[in-house]
């Protein structure tokens, strides 16, 4: 069965991840800087997601460190994190690329003249 | 960068094992966060949002919760299913009293609740309880019972708008206080007795039993009825400021009872248990007993007047709230007047003295059969008494068919609206008389009152057949 269509916040965290291990406020920072400011995940929604996403098995610790009395955690993308943020990716770039067609615009390439 | 209180106060909404497992982390990416945004404490955008899933973690996960809502909905439906809905005499004493209508089904539910906590506590680790423990099982439960309590009042003053009088009486809301401790610590006492899957549904059904034993038990059984406890403040009405001395004893005995059994669950040995026991028993006693003390209790069914009411003429006299007086004191006493002196022409004893009327938004059929309903019951019982007027006419019951007929007999004379008058006796609502009732003509076929003089025929035979309630 398909899975169901990820919302914006997992994609971020996933797309994330993809780069390798981060803790909780690098994949924040990185949230809002893949959406150009525009996604600010707050830290109630990350740790949601980040729990369904390992009870979803994408996800999974990757160590923890103790940095100026702060407890930092690691998560990092599982194989089936990867297969998931890939097959979420090409479905958005299918579309993206419908999308372009319909309007006769260069694929990704969405420029204003 | 130290971590403030409100971030504190967020976090221990999560249940402790989410705690256990990412608190820690969650407070160091808090603090990230202030710190990239140069401030000295978490924002608090990011503070509500961790509350309220703190907040709702904890409470799906909690039984306490779920029953919660339930007796905050069950305080808020029974009253609805009153006789007029939410509808009430615009003043504070009724209104408090009714909020308390939903008690009888809300109570077994708060102390199950406590039975569940503290037989589940008790399984974890052995007797005794800490007494704080015993406090943080009845707390749940009993913000659970005042949130519905205060939902009730409110959807009375939804309805009926605001009470027209400041005038307040506090009796019947200690008296329900009363019962609530009582309620809890019967499921304290149980949920330290037997496990919690066994004393959760004991409590349910012991204090289900207690809150709706009828009335029509022999006197002394019905004092011992909670169903009794929960009737008479139903029937309180008053104007004093301060708790009669009743209310004062029974709050007193309540709160003795449950500190005794606290003390016993938490010093659980057999003497305390023995001593728990009969203290508590006695203080039941003695509280509902003090009705019978001579003036520990008001005089039934004399409904005081207070000082704030406008009152005018001699035969009628009316009285009405100074609100009514300014929305509707012409139509109402002009209304009150004729059906008086139409009254008066039957030749029965008709008091010169009007009863107050309290809903400013009542029709002149309204005030019509409602006087009537007065009226009658001089002869019989009063027909605000029964539960549900249209149910009865499905008994055999000649006598409440014979005070329906009269009743309706009357104030059809007295020239109110048949279908109005109808409507109102068996509880229905704008869209006409309640379901499982006879219709408008099916009715007048039934009562044999179909024109002014059958209906006056209905009512001299009523009053001449004499006082019927027994």
């Amino acid at each position: 069965m398909a899975r169901p269509q990820m919302q914006e916040p997992t994609v971020l965290i996933l797309a994330a991840l993809a780069e390798g291990r981060k803790h909780g406020y690098a994949l924040i920072s990185d949230a809002a800087e893949m959406s150009d400011g525009r996604v600010r995940l707050k830290v109630s929604t990350l740790y949601a997601a980040l729990e369904r996403l390992a009870r979803e098995g994408l996800v999974e610790r990757a160590g923890e460190e103790v940095t100026d009395g702060r407890l930092r955690r690691f998560y990092e993308l599982t194989g089936v994190g990867r297969a998931a943020l890939q097959a979420e990716v090409s479905r958005m770039e299918a579309l993206a690329r419908q999308a372009s067609a319909r309007l006769a615009l260069r694929p990704l390439t969405l420029g204003i003249a | 960068m130290t971590l403030d209180w409100s971030t504190r106060g967020a976090l221990r909404l999560y249940p402790q094992r989410w705690r256990n497992e990412f608190e820690q982390e969650v407070i160091g990416t808090l603090l990230d966060v202030a710190e990239a945004e140069k401030r000295n404490r978490p924002p608090l955008r990011e503070l509500f949002p961790l509350a309220l899933r703190g907040a709702w973690m904890r409470a799906r996960s909690s039984v306490v919760f779920w029953v919660g809502l339930a007796i905050i909905a069950v305080m808020v439906w029974v009253p609805g299913q009153s006789f007029d809905g939410f509808l009430s005499e615009r003043y504070w004493p009724v209104m408090l009293s009714r909020a308390g209508m939903g008690l009888m089904l809300a109570l077994p539910l708060a102390g199950a609740s406590v039975a569940w906590q503290t037989g589940r506590r008790r399984a974890k680790r052995p007797l005794p309880h800490r007494m704080r423990e015993l406090l943080g099982d009845a707390t749940g439960p009993a913000a659970f019972v005042a949130i519905g309590y205060l939902a009730a009042v409110g959807a009375q003053i939804a309805a009926s708008g605001w009470p027209v009088t400041t005038t307040t009486d506090l009796r019947s809301t200690l008296v329900y206080f009363c019962m609530l401790l009582a309620a809890l610590a019967v499921g304290g006492l149980v949920g330290t007795i037997v496990r919690a899957v066994v004393a959760a549904p004991i409590t349910w059904i012991a204090l289900s039993l207690w809150y709706l034993l009828p009335l029509s038990f022999e006197e002394e059984v019905g004092n011992l009825s909670g169903s009794w406890l929960l009737i008479r403040p139903l029937e309180t009405l008053g104007d004093a400021l301060a708790p009669t001395p009743f209310a004062v004893v029974s709050l007193t005995a309540a709160v003795l009872a449950v500190l005794a059994v606290a003390l016993t669950i938490v010093k659980v040995t057999r003497g305390w248990l023995w001593f728990g026991a009969i203290f508590a028993l006695v203080a039941v006693a003695v509280s509902v007993n003090a009705r019978s003390v001579t003036g520990w209790w008001p005089d039934d069914g004399v409904a005081n007047r207070t000082d704030e009411l406008v009152c005018a003429g001699d035969a009628p006299r009316i009285c009405l709230w100074p609100e009514q007086e300014a929305a509707s004191g012409e139509l109402v006493r002009s209304t009150l007047s004729d059906a008086y002196e139409k009254a008066l022409t039957l030749g029965i004893p008709v008091p010169s003295d009007i009863g107050i009327y309290y809903r400013l938004s009542a029709s002149p059929d309204q005030l019509i059969a409602n006087y009537s309903e007065t009226l009658i019951g001089q002869f019989g019982c009063d027909l605000s008494d029964h539960p549900d007027l249209g149910f009865m006419l499905e008994s055999s019951d000649d006598r409440i068919r014979a005070e329906l007929s009269a009743g309706f007999a009357l104030a059809f004379y007295l020239g109110a609206d048949p279908s109005t008058v109808w409507t109102i006796q068996t509880g229905g609502d704008a869209s006409g008389p309640a379901e499982n009732t006879l219709g408008l003509d099916e009715m007048k076929d039934y009562f044999n009152v179909h024109d002014e003089t059958e209906a006056k025929a209905a009512v001299l035979a009523w009053a001449e057949r004499g006082p019927t309630c027994e």
